[in-house]
Parts: C-alpha cells; sequence; structure tokens
C-alpha cells in the first residue's frame, strides 16, 4: 500500500512559483492526413496544479496530448513549456525539457523487464545515482514492482502495468507528466490507488495533466478541468464547478 | 570409421554455420530495428574482405590484427549508407525500400569491379594457416579461428543489446519506435546505430574469412541467400535466433552436401527455407 511518502512533500508545493504557466497550449490545431482532430485548444497548466482534460469518445483529448508530447505535427497554433515555445522541438527532446507523455495503451516493452523498462523512462538521465533514487521511490512506492523486477512488463496485470508505465514516466524526473486514462484496463479496486499515485505525484511538485474516461474522480482529485468536444474547448472551470454544473453532470457523469 | 567421418563433417557445419550466423545478425538487427531488409549486405561483407586485403597488400597487416579497423570502417559505411540512402526512404512502400537497398547492392558490386578489378584475390599467408588435428577430425586454422572471431562478436553484441543501456534503448526502438521516442530515445540515431552495427558485424564476418576465402566483388552472393535463410529460420529481427539458425543451417548443409552430394548443397539450404515458411513462418524464435 502507499507509504508514508504520501503525506510529505517531497518537494513543498508552496517552493514553487504561484501562478507561473508550466505549460501554455495557444490554439492548436492537429490533424490526420488532412482529417482535422483538434481544431481550436487552449489551455494554460500553472506549476504544481493538477488539471483534467474531459470530453467524450473521439473528441481529441489524446490527440492534444499527442501534439503536445511532439507525436503529432500541429497545422497551427504554439506550444510553451516553462515560457519557452517548443512548437519545433523534435519529441523526444521535449522529454529532455522536463515533458513526459504516458500515452493512452500504456506502450511498455513486453518483451523487456519491469527494471528494463523503468531504466529507459531515465534514459535522459545521464546521472546514474539520480537513476537509482527514482527506481527506489518506484519499487518503495509500488512493492509488487520491486518484487517483478526481472519479470517482463507483458506478464503484468493490467493494474500493475498502468504503475509501471506511470513510474517509467517519473523516471526522468519530469516538471509535467501528461496521463492519458491512466484508469484504463486497471481492475476497480486499484482505480482507487492509480488516482492516490496522481495526487502524490503531484506532492513531489510535478503538474500534471491527466485525460480520463472517469469523470468524476478525475475533476474530483484536479484543481481545474477543461472540456473538449470535437477539437474544441468548450468549458472550462475548476474542478468543483465542473462537478457541480448541469451541463457535465448530464453529458459526462449520466446524473 | 564412419564415425569419425560424421564428426568431421558436423565440425565443418559448425565452423561455417557460425561465420553465416555473424552475416545474418547484422541483417536481422537492421530488420529488426526498422524493418527494412538490406539486399546490399551481402557486399558489407565483400567491403570488408577488401578492407582486409588491402591493409595487407599496402601495409601488410594481417586480417586478423586489421579486424578492429575493419569494424570501424564499417560501421562509418553503414552510418553513411543510413543518412545518405536510407533515411530518404523510411516512410516509402515497401518495394521502394527492396529497390533502394538492391540498387545499392548493384553499386557497391560495380564500383568494387571498376577500382579493384573482377579478379579473385587471396592474401597469401595469413598469421593463422595450417591445420589442427584433434584425433582423425582435421580442420583449418583460418577456419576455426574465423568460427571462434565469430562466436566471440556475435556474444558482444548480444551483451551489448541486453546489458547496456544503449543497447536496450535500441531494442526498445525495435519494440515500439513511438514509445521509445516519449523516453527521450532519438529514432535517428538509433536507425543509424543499427546501421553501423549490421554493416560492422558483416564486415567482420568478412574480415575473418578472408584468411581462406577468395576476394572478389560479387563474394556477397555466396553468403547473402543463406544469410536470408538463416533470418528467415531464426525469426526476423532475432539476433540469438539468427545465432542458433546459422550453426543450423551450416551443419545441414555440409552434411546435406555430405549425404546427398556438394552440388546440391544451395538446393538443400533452399529446401530447409521452404519447409520453414511452410511449417513455422515466424522462425525460431520470432515474434508471432
Ligand atoms: N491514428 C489516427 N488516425 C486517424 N484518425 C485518428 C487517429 N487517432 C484519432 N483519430 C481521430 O481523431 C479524432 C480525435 O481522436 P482522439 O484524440 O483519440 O480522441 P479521444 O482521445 O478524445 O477519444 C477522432 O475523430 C478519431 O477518430
Ligand atoms: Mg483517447
Amino acid at each position: 500500500m502507499l507509504q508514508p511518502t504520501l503525506s510529505e512533500p517531497v518537494r513543498p508545493v508552496a517552493a514553487v512559483p504561484q501562478g507561473e504557466a508550466m505549460l501554455q497550449v495557444r490554439n492548436i490545431q492537429s490533424s490526420y492526413r488532412r482529417v482535422p482532430a483538434i481544431r481550436d485548444i487552449s489551455l494554460t497548466l500553472n506549476k504544481g496544479e493538477i488539471v483534467a482534460l474531459v470530453g467524450g469518445n473521439g473528441n481529441g483529448k489524446s490527440t492534444t496530448l499527442r501534439a503536445v508530447a511532439g507525436l503529432n505535427a500541429l497545422d497551427g497554433g504554439s506550444i510553451l513549456l516553462k515560457g519557452q515555445d517548443i512548437s519545433s522541438v523534435p519529441a523526444h527532446e521535449r522529454v529532455k525539457r522536463g515533458l513526459v507523455l504516458v500515452p493512452e495503451g500504456r506502450r511498455l516493452f513486453p518483451r523487456l523487464t519491469v527494471e528494463q523498462n523503468l531504466m529507459l523512462g531515465g534514459f535522459t538521465t545521464s546521472d546514474a545515482a539520480k537513476r537509482e533514487q527514482t527506481l527506489q521511490f518506484a519499487y518503495d512506492t509500488f512493492t509488487v514492482l520491486g518484487e517483478r523486477r526481472r519479470q517482463q512488463a507483458g506478464t503484468l496485470s493490467g493494474g500493475e502495468q498502468q504503475m509501471l508505465a506511470m513510474c517509467r514516466g517519473l523516471m526522468s524526473q519530469p516538471d509535467l507528466l501528461m496521463l492519458d486514462e491512466p484508469s484504463w484496463g486497471v481492475a476497480p479496486k486499484l482505480v482507487t490507488r492509480i488516482f492516490e499515485t496522481i495526487q502524490l505525484i503531484r506532492r513531489r511538485g510535478i503538474t500534471v495533466l491527466l485525460v480520463e474516461q472517469n469523470v468524476h474522480r478525475a475533476l474530483e482529485i484536479a484543481d481545474r478541468g477543461y472540456v473538449i468536444q470535437t477539437g474544441r474547448v468548450v468549458m472550462e472551470g475548476s474542478g468543483q464547478d465542473l462537478l457541480g454544473n448541469d451541463e457535465v453532470r448530464q453529458a459526462y457523469l449520466g446524473m | 570409421m564412419t564415425a569419425d567421418i560424421l564428426i568431421q563433417v558436423l565440425v565443418s557445419g559448425l565452423l561455417i554455420g557460425l561465420i553465416y550466423a555473424l552475416v545474418a545478425v547484422g541483417l536481422t538487427l537492421i530488420f529488426g530495428v526498422m524493418d527494412i531488409v538490406n539486399f546490399a549486405h551481402g557486399e558489407f561483407l565483400m567491403l570488408g574482405m577488401y578492407a582486409s586485403f588491402w591493409a595487407f597488400a599496402i601495409f601488410a597487416i594481417d586480417p586478423i590484427v586489421a579486424l578492429p579497423l575493419t569494424a570501424l570502417l564499417l560501421f562509418a559505411v553503414g552510418v553513411i549508407v543510413y543518412q545518405t540512402v536510407i533515411r530518404r526512404i523510411l516512410k516509402a512502400p515497401m518495394l521502394s525500400q527492396i529497390f533502394a537497398t538492391f540498387g545499392l547492392m548493384i553499386l557497391l558490386r560495380g564500383l568494387a569491379q571498376f577500382f579493384w578489378k573482377p579478379d579473385h584475390r587471396l592474401i597469401p599467408h595469413s598469421l593463422v594457416s595450417g591445420n589442427i588435428a584433434l584425433g582423425s577430425v582435421q580442420f583449418g586454422l583460418p577456419q576455426f579461428v574465423a568460427a571462434l572471431g565469430a562466436v566471440g562478436v556475435t556474444g558482444a553484441l548480444w551483451m551489448f543489446l541486453h546489458r547496456t543501456r544503449l543497447g536496450t534503448a535500441l531494442e526498445a526502438t525495435a519494440i515500439d519506435r513511438e514509445a521509445a521516442t516519449l523516453m527521450g530515445i532519438d529514432g535517428q540515431k538509433m536507425f543509424a546505430l543499427a546501421w553501423g552495427i549490421g554493416a560492422a558485424c558483416a564486415g567482420l564476418a568478412g574480415g575473418l574469412i578472408a584468411t581462406f576465402f577468395p576476394i572478389f566483388p560479387e563474394v556477397g552472393s555466396n553468403f547473402i541467400l543463406i544469410a536470408f535463410v538463416v533470418v528467415v529460420l531464426g525469426g526476423f529481427g532475432s539476433v540469438t535466433g539468427a545465432f542458433l539458425a546459422g550453426i543450423i543451417v551450416g551443419l545441414i548443409e555440409v552434411l546435406g552436401g555430405f549425404l546427398i552430394g556438394p552440388e546440391y548443397k544451395t538446393a538443400i539450404v533452399l529446401s530447409l527455407l521452404l519447409i520453414v515458411l511452410l511449417v513455422r513462418p515466424r522462425g525460431l524464435l520470432g515474434k508471432a
């Protein structure tokens, strides 16, 4: 289960300058073979925030995260990380700059071991001591990963795989972690664990951009949220506001 | 008496099989990382042989001593080929990719004929020469050293892929290029690395056999067909598979040649290819 670290922030959030933007996404557009998938998305994430991106299937949430990560090219707009325009920075360079995506479907390397997967997550970290430290954090937080470190990643259960994917994303000690449906394929009793982990990640001072099917729980832990529809932002507000909003409740929470 | 002959045949098969394995691991590595079949792989071997030949002819450096240089040179050739040719056809249709590496094969052969003449050349007295006799079994020292070198290089490659950060990054790129990118791994660099290593393996195979095999511009054709059979039998993209399959193909080739007749050697190896494709198309250790 979760270690005591949960209640002790590793990097106190107060130490992070408040209100400074970690990520600014300005009117980005992106398409698949000329078919637009996102038409006009603007987001701002302040340092230390958890921001949720919600909306029904096929509305462009994953495409937004992929565009920010650099996997999908932009047709327009710009992306600023810590104030710097990274719109034309290649995807692998963005990792070095502190921007990491844990993609939809996890995309682990199934025939490599748990430990090899984690070490690959720390590929950009040249300091071996730092890598070791994050590895230890992962094993302390999720003892099952430590127990199975020599096992092939593909043999883990869905929930374990998701935890491995999140830890792999943390290995480069990112400033901004983007999670695409982290509770997908996870057994219900482990879903709570996933959401606890997201909060734990934030307590380590990492800003989180979260895409979730589980809209209720996502908005519960999020400081703010954006609602996306057919590739545009149609609503934004604090997590509580959106949870209380009738439209959101009807469309995504079925209440 | 017949047992002795059988052992003799098996030893010969093993020795040549290990060379086939070394040629094939480079081919399978390139394919595994980027799904491109390198038809010019035999020409990398040819270049490795000529590198040894000229090192010997001009500087009197023995092929065995020249091996590190041969490896470096062919690594550079592999990277240059990637940067100038392959990089441009990564997203091209498969037919274009086939023609590109096939064209490269013809180009390299043509250049070798033009600059170095079509003659068969031999390196007369290498450091390693003569025969070893173990009881009644005899084999050439050059063949033995070449096989030993092939084991060493393949083993080193395996260690690199499984025990180093860079090697694991190459494996990761082979498994899922996009996911590797999300780890901060530069796919372009990994592709160039795969070509460098692949070419170096073929070049080392060339350097190792240069002590006993004639050197000529088309020499690659003697090996490339067999290398394809080895890659298919081992499972596309599997280095361990290619190693095992190389030994198997060497044994079958020599044993078949002995039992049925040496003129049927190639036919026997190609029948093996047909059988593998029919019975187990993903090979010994290939991904399903
Ligand atoms: N690889 C792809 N090729 C073509 N179209 C795609 C691809 N991925 C997503 N799309 C399309 O882009 C739109 C947005 O998809 P996506 O970003 O995956 O939405 P979400 O994550 O919100 O479910 C959808 O219309 C989807 O069909
Ligand atoms: Mg999605």
